[in-house]
């Protein structure tokens, strides 16, 4: 009966924030430059995940590029990324060609995503990383 | 102490009510990512249909044999169909329609559309014998091209599942068939497996 009342609370509070991790880590590429920025907006996947490698080439008159992640992790880590594509001018690619594509890391593994462009006219790229949503997430802060 | 329990028991119904006003029975209507990853249940999903569209289409622009076909010139394609094999009812001229309309949009491929031929021949059955249009205006039989190549492929799945645990594997096979010679000439498959499993919370 003492611990009902905390209980009933903390069930109120954590039922209630139902709202996803959506954050994750990411690399733009700015311009033509290839100097490739990594982002991390969510330090503790940012802990969990690296991003090692960002290469490209061409394939087919089409910009191919390939972003090596490493998990740091000795869990399995169920992740989603996606691709943006922009044109020379920093317009993005219209269309939904590139969508969120889900991953499953395995501990301490290393993987290669694989993007390609496109269009022609697709030249630099930016991806995010982030964790597939899950019910356990309601309940973390 | 029974002063006690009655204080607890009225906590324990206030916040028994405020847990109920706080969250149950309220439609919250919100617009979600159509392109984020959807974990609902282990069948087909949207994730699946942009996972296997994406990975054909980028599979196909980026093979040599593309490549080569697509150097000089745009060949035309029809899309035949995706024979659904799977113990699901898929919508897989949805697939078709995404790997075409990414094909098209990269501007390596023209394609001819089978699904529409008869509304094609209606209108121009109209446009020749109907009089109420001007000859010289009616666009003539026997003008369009033919495809060179034909676009098709096969889904199946493996469903397994016991009380605890249930598992999808879904491939995907698509091919590229030149229709003068008949040779396959791009092929490539695509896996999917989900699981289902209980949740370590018990809700």
């Amino acid at each position: 009966m003492k611990y009902l009342v905390p209980l009933l609370t903390i069930l109120l509070v954590a039922a209630c924030s139902s709202r996803p991790t959506t954050s994750g880590i990411g690399v733009e590429q700015a311009s033509q430059q290839y100097n490739q920025q990594l982002i991390v907006n969510n330090p503790e996947l940012g802990k969990k995940l690296a991003i090692t490698d960002v290469k490209t080439r061409q394939t087919n008159g089409l910009t191919d590029v390939v972003v090596t992640l490493a998990s740091q992790y000795k869990k399995s880590q169920y992740l989603q990324y996606q691709f943006t594509w922009y044109d020379a001018d920093g317009f993005v690619i219209r269309g939904n060609h590139s969508p969120w594509q889900p991953i499953t890391l395995f501990g301490f593994a290393k993987t290669q995503l694989p993007g390609l462009a496109p269009t022609a006219n697709a030249v630099t790229f930016s991806l995010a990383v982030r964790e597939v949503s899950t019910e356990a997430q309601e309940f973390e802060d | 102490m029974k002063l006690l329990s009655v204080k607890s028991a009225a906590a324990v119904a206030m916040t028994s009510a405020l847990l109920l006003s706080g969250c149950a029975n309220k439609a919250v209507v919100s617009y979600g990512d159509a392109q984020a990853v959807e974990t609902t249940d282990i069948n087909f999903g949207s994730t699946d249909l942009q996972k296997v569209a994406s990975q054909m289409t980028d599979s196909l622009l980026a093979s040599p044999v593309v490549g080569t076909m697509t150097a000089n010139t745009r060949p035309i394609v029809f899309v035949e169909r995706i024979k659904n094999k799977t113990s699901e009812h898929i919508d897989t001229e949805s697939i078709t329609d995404s790997i075409s309309t990414q094909l098209l949009r990269s501007g390596k491929f023209r394609f001819v559309d089978m699904t529409r031929v008869e509304a094609v021949r209606e209108q121009l059955n109209f446009q020749n014998v109907d009089p109420l249009v001007n000859p010289n205006t009616a666009i003539a039989f026997g003008q369009q091209v033919g495809a060179q190549y034909m676009l098709y492929g096969n889904l199946s799945s493996i469903v397994k599942s016991n009380a605890d645990k249930a598992d999808v594997y879904y491939k995907f096979t698509m091919r590229l068939m030149d229709l003068k010679s008949g040779l396959v000439e791009w092929a490539d498959e695509t896996e999917i497996r989900k699981t289902r499993e209980k949740s370590t919370f018990g809700w």
